[in-house]
């Protein structure tokens, strides 16, 4: 496993302390931001469990600022998260399983210390590489992206729809969004070819990135079509917290510390997204 | 020179994280589990049911099996929760709370049949089919 990880490249010893500084500080902004948008519309009704969560969540996630009192935090925040996915099974989405795995990894390593931080690093790369290969996998084998099924399941809803319309008739759109998904409806299929062709896309790019990410002379530009590819996703699904989190571990493979010029930005999103769900800012769907 | 313990952990972490999804593809195919939960990231790989439903058939010692359609807002609340596990964890979710809730809701049952439907589309025709499974208590 450790020569599959060294395959990832290594950054020189003085840019990997601010590299992974950077990386925590916008990992606890999302987390902090995704709890509160999560609890803002629940306000009046959240349960117990929920408000213990919040509670000692935004407390782990402040600790998680300072520097000294880090790893405690982290430690914090995977228990946080196990209860969360305890309480939640089995509804929890995978982006709450990947927070726990990178709760899990920097509160298990000593991140002042060489060694673990490049693990630390390595860790959350290799998880990014994971996610991808998975995601295009199992794409692949459950067969609804051959006819790009999946999108004309998806068009009874109004984002997915609005993202489409200029690639699909609408006269067929709208034969789509009548669809209930009751037996004998159908036949779910888009004859686009420009969407059936994005169908397949979106598996090969996954599948892709993960070797390019591994080749140090295609890692720069790995990270572009991922980001890119994240970005086509949150127009079109809204999953925002999974994106923000699998951009900033995309982060991790820039070189340097490219990924400290993105922590003003993140801040000013997270912001933005909890100025949103109190209503200061228009309202925007997102998950 | 030996690795530190913490480090080894995060590596067989590691190795296992790599390893789940493969055997979470398995039980998609094998036991009805979602693609969509559970660390395998299979999120937007399969389309998700658009409802859900059930019958319960409950044999109160006669030795026959007759439909319950008035169930105890305890057995609904039981059932509630039965189908929304059923829907992520497929052949996985235990019946054991919804039978035991059942029971408490009238002593004289005895065996217990549910019969699960969920609507999946088809790949190969586009269309969408009603999937039955079922559960007995005891099995």
């Amino acid at each position: 496993m450790q020569r599959i990880l060294d395959r990832l490249g290594a950054d020189p010893e003085q840019e990997t302390a601010a590299k992974l500084d950077a990386f925590a500080k916008i990992l606890a902004l999302i987390v902090g931001t995704e709890l509160w948008t999560r609890a803002i519309p629940r306000w009046d009704t959240l349960d117990t469990q929920l408000i213990v969560t919040l509670a000692l969540g935004s407390i782990f996630v402040l600790l998680a600022w300072t520097s000294r009192l880090r790893r405690l935090a982290w430690a914090g925040l995977a228990v946080v998260y196990v209860s969360l996915l305890w309480y939640e099974f089995p509804n929890s989405g995978n982006h709450a399983y990947l927070q726990f795995y990178l709760f899990a990894f920097l509160a298990l390593l000593f991140t002042d210390e060489p060694d673990d931080r490049r693990l630390a690093i390595r860790a959350v790369q290799w998880m990014v590489c994971v996610v991808f290969a998975y995601s295009g996998i199992q794409k692949l084998v459950y067969g609804y992206y051959a006819d790009a099924q999946f999108f004309a399941w998806q068009m009874d809803r109004e984002h997915w729809r609005a993202a489409f319309a200029p690639f699909v008739g609408a006269d067929e759109l709208a034969r789509l969004a009548a669809l209930g998904g009751r037996p004998g409806d159908g036949p779910y299929t888009i004859s686009s070819p420009i969407v059936v062709a994005a169908s397949h896309v979106s598996y090969v790019v996954e599948f892709a990135v993960a070797p390019l990410l591994f080749a140090a002379r295609t890692r720069t530009i790995a990270v572009a079509i991922a980001i890119g590819f994240i970005a086509t996703v949150e127009v079109v699904a809204r999953e925002l917290f999974f994106g923000l989190l699998i951009v900033n571990c995309l982060l991790l493979f820039l070189p340097g510390a490219a990924n400290r010029r993105a922590v003003v930005p993140a801040a000013v999103v997270m912001v933005a997204l909890i100025l949103s769900r109190l209503g200061v800012l228009p309202e925007a769907l997102f998950h | 020179m030996q690795r530190p313990i913490n480090q080894r952990i995060v590596l067989i972490a590691l190795m296992l994280l790599t390893l789940w999804p493969a055997l979470h593809i398995g039980l998609v195919h094998a036991r009805g589990l979602s693609p969509w939960k559970l660390s395998g990231w299979g999120m937007y790989a399969l389309p998700r049911p658009k409802f859900f439903g059930m019958e319960v058939y409950v044999d109160r010692g006669t030795g026959s099996f007759e439909q319950m359609f008035a169930p105890t807002p305890d057995v609904r609340d039981a059932a509630t929760t039965f189908l929304e596990r059923q829907k992520w964890l497929g052949e996985l979710a235990s019946i054991a709370p919804l039978a035991r809730a059942l029971r408490a809701s009238d002593p004289s049952i005895g065996a217990i049949r549910l019969e699960v439907f969920r609507p999946e589309l088809d790949n190969e025709t586009a269309m969408v089919t009603m999937r039955t499974v079922r559960y007995s208590d005891p099995p």
